[in-house]
């Protein structure tokens, strides 16, 4: 599911704090279900609402659980939404958790400052939300949020070290050479698997990563159409690689901006930086 | 064991690292454990840290993700901070100004 989120200019930190918790549990069934603080004329919806796979799992802090998108609740792993007096400042990633304290065990923290902003016409501001099996992403770009909480899967690292997550922190705005930044980034380092083995220490620490992809193209199908290749992209570091659920290229600029379009197979999709998201 | 070698196995260049001193108790989940002996340390259980084993070297450690450091506790020993040590300013050595040499007075 894909929630266009926009909101008004009386939009409150409270506002944004329930829509934000009520998109994640899929207590969102049309946008007219969005607080106060929103747009609902220019918020929109896109895809179902992955039931079974989010669950909060503390009344006071915002912490979920996110089941992988393959099934294996044992690789259920947790994401806290951290808010200061005006932002979502912050949003960490755990392997596990205990609910006695409420505390996230093996985790890594990605600063955000992301906040509501009023929509204005033409810049579309606001915020794009993925709620899916696959993903939880936000983007907004007129904050410099590009986040996605990416399902990854098994390598032979994974399958051998199973304590090592199969999720990851990826900044979508550090993609080097490709889309908007190129000629901006440079170092491919915009992912992070907080938890998972490391051949350097012979232990589990955190694994930076970069993210690759084979080169895609545009075909014409019929007069006035054309055929946009998407192909899987994988989380590289310095052990093995690792397949991003629902993280695909796309031609170099077919879209620009942050875009929604419809596949081969009328799934909806976002692009951002030639990397085509799944939304469902 | 220095500050590059933790900046490398956490992939970080801010927080701490602290070995840990203390005993996992039988049955218990070491990384749950540690984490919840590192949050009552703290005093917050809004940490966010990496509980690692280190073989080589026969220790435990774990690295917190915080500006501060604001642990006091015999179970968590400083080891490092991770945040880069300033590169010293380049050394400018001036040029010594020529010496002036009076011509010699014609004889």
């Amino acid at each position: 599911m894909l929630i266009r989120y926009r909101t008004n200019s009386s939009c409150t930190l409270q506002n944004f704090k329930d829509d934000v918790n009520n998109i994640i549990l899929g207590n969102i069934a049309t946008v007219a279900n969005l607080s106060a603080g929103a747009d609902k004329v220019n918020s929109e919806m896109y895809g179902t609402y992955p039931t079974g796979t989010y669950a909060r799992v503390n009344a006071t802090t915002y912490t979920y659980s996110k089941v992988h998108n393959d099934s294996n609740t044992g690789k259920t792993h947790y994401i806290r939404l951290n808010y200061n007096a005006t932002t979502m400042a912050n949003v960490a990633l755990a392997a596990s958790y205990t609910s006695g304290t409420d505390t996230l065990v093996n985790s890594a923290t990605v600063v955000e400052n992301l906040a509501p902003m009023s929509y204005e016409s033409a810049y579309k501001t606001g915020i794009d939300i993925i709620v899916s099996n696959k993903m939880l992403a936000f983007f907004a770009p007129s904050q410099g949020v590009m986040l996605g909480i990416v399902d990854i899967g098994n390598s032979s690292t994974t399958r051998t070290y199973t304590n090592s997550m199969l999720m990851m922190f990826q900044d979508f705005a550090n993609v080097p050479n490709w889309g908007s930044t190129r000629g901006t980034v440079f170092e491919n380092t915009g992912g992070t698997i907080p938890y998972s083995w490391n051949y350097d220490s012979a232990g589990y620490s955190t694994v930076v990563c970069g993210i690759g992809g084979v080169k895609t193209v545009r075909k014409p199908a019929a007069l006035g159409s054309q055929v946009v290749f998407e192909n899987p992209m994988f989380a590289t570091s310095s052990g093995a690689s690792n397949l991003m659920y629902g993280c695909y290229q796309i031609p170099y600029l077919t879209f620009s901006g942050v875009q929604i379009y419809q596949d081969a197979s009328n799934l909806y999709r976002l692009s951002v930086n030639d990397i085509s998201l799944l939304v469902d | 064991m220095n500050k590059e070698f933790f900046q490398s196995i956490f992939n970080q260049k801010m927080g701490y690292v602290y070995c840990y001193k203390g005993t996992v108790p039988e049955g218990e989940s070491r990384d749950h454990y540690i984490t919840a002996q590192f949050a009552e340390a703290a005093g917050s259980n809004l940490v966010s840290t990496i509980v690692s084993e280190l073989p080589t070297f026969g220790i435990t450690v774990i690295y917190n993700h915080a500006e501060e450091n604001n642990i006091n506790s015999a179970n968590f020993e400083l080891m490092t901070d991770l945040v880069p040590d300033p590169v010293p300013e380049p050394q400018v050595f001036e040029e010594p100004a020529p010496e002036e040499t009076t011509p010699a007075e014609p004889v």
